[in-house]
């Protein structure tokens, strides 16, 4: 805790006490006063409430469009992905191919026969 | 208070604004910073009225925010203190010690030997023996018994009478409150 101080700087006279209390006394129910009308505003409650509520029903709509639109955006995408030829689509499988049904791997020509 | 009763209202801030104020100077070491806080507290006690217990006394939960609302405020000054600690002058210099103007003086003497107590006592005496505040207020503002604030205080009128006697001999007895009982 920090230090304390002495109280001399106050004045123990009874009208700095009465001023002093009549000062507080008025300040409270002045600042509550404004506290209180914005929060008796319910009509500003309750319209936010239905904006909110509306927003989470926009958003729950737009979700609820998505899911056809990513899979015919998918679809088009392995359309034009997939190879045209036939050993590019047989790599392009989901499973490995059968090692017969590879064609033959031709051995690059060495330098002496250049 | 609750009901919008409004001279419940300043009869409760009159009966406890004196307590509170000089509990907050004596954390604040200003006047206008003491003013300020116990405004502050009771603008509190005013919003919260409808949800204060009223089965415990007011006093002491006055205090309590008073106390809170000191030590926010001490903070937020040392963090602004930190940052301009090269080229600021520490101007809280807590309990006036030494002050030349009135050297030749009694209360300079008696401020002298306050200052060098320790803390809690010179807080104690000078609430309760300079400023008159009940013990019980006392203790609910630092949070300590009856009985600690009146060892206190007796410590303190035994260490400032050891302190003053030699040079204000009889006079000691005045400003240390005599024997009388706390």
């Amino acid at each position: 805790m920090a230090d304390l101080f002495d109280t001399s700087s106050i004045p123990d006279e009874p009208s700095y006490w009465d001023a002093l209390a009549s000062r507080i006394a008025n300040a409270a129910p002045r600042r509550t006063s404004v506290v209180a009308w914005v929060g008796s505003r319910q009509r500003g409650w309750v319209f936010a409430a239905y904006l909110a509520a509306a927003a989470a029903m926009a958003i729950a709509a737009a979700m609820t469009i998505e899911p056809p639109r990513r899979a015919s955006t998918t679809a088009m995408l392995a359309a034009v992905l997939t190879p045209n030829d036939a050993l590019g689509r047989m790599l392009a499988g989901t499973t490995p191919p059968s090692l017969t049904a590879l064609p033959p791997v031709q051995a690059p020509p060495t330098r002496s026969a250049q | 208070m609750a009901a919008g009763d409004d001279d419940a209202w300043r009869l409760l801030v009159r009966r406890h604004v004196r307590s509170a104020t000089l509990f907050a100077a004596q954390m604040m070491g200003d006047r206008d910073d003491a003013e300020d806080i116990v405004q502050s507290a009771f603008i509190l006690a005013f919003e919260r009225a409808a949800t204060l217990d009223r089965s415990r006394p007011f006093a002491p939960w006055l205090f309590g925010v008073v106390r809170r609302l000191a030590q926010k405020t001490h903070a937020r000054r040392a963090r602004r203190r930190a940052l301009w600690r090269r080229w600021a002058v520490d101007t809280d210099r807590g309990p006036q010690a030494d002050d030349p103007l009135d050297a030749a003086s009694d209360v300079a003497f008696v401020r002298r030997a306050l200052a060098s107590l320790p803390r809690m006592q010179r807080a104690c005496f000078d609430l309760v023996i300079l400023r008159d505040v009940a013990v019980d207020d006392v203790a609910a503002m630092y949070e300590i018994s009856a009985s600690t604030v009146r060892q206190h205080v007796f410590r303190a009128r035994r260490d400032l009478r050891s302190a003053l006697e030699p040079v204000l001999g009889a006079r000691t007895t005045r400003w240390t409150g005599g024997d009388s009982a706390g």
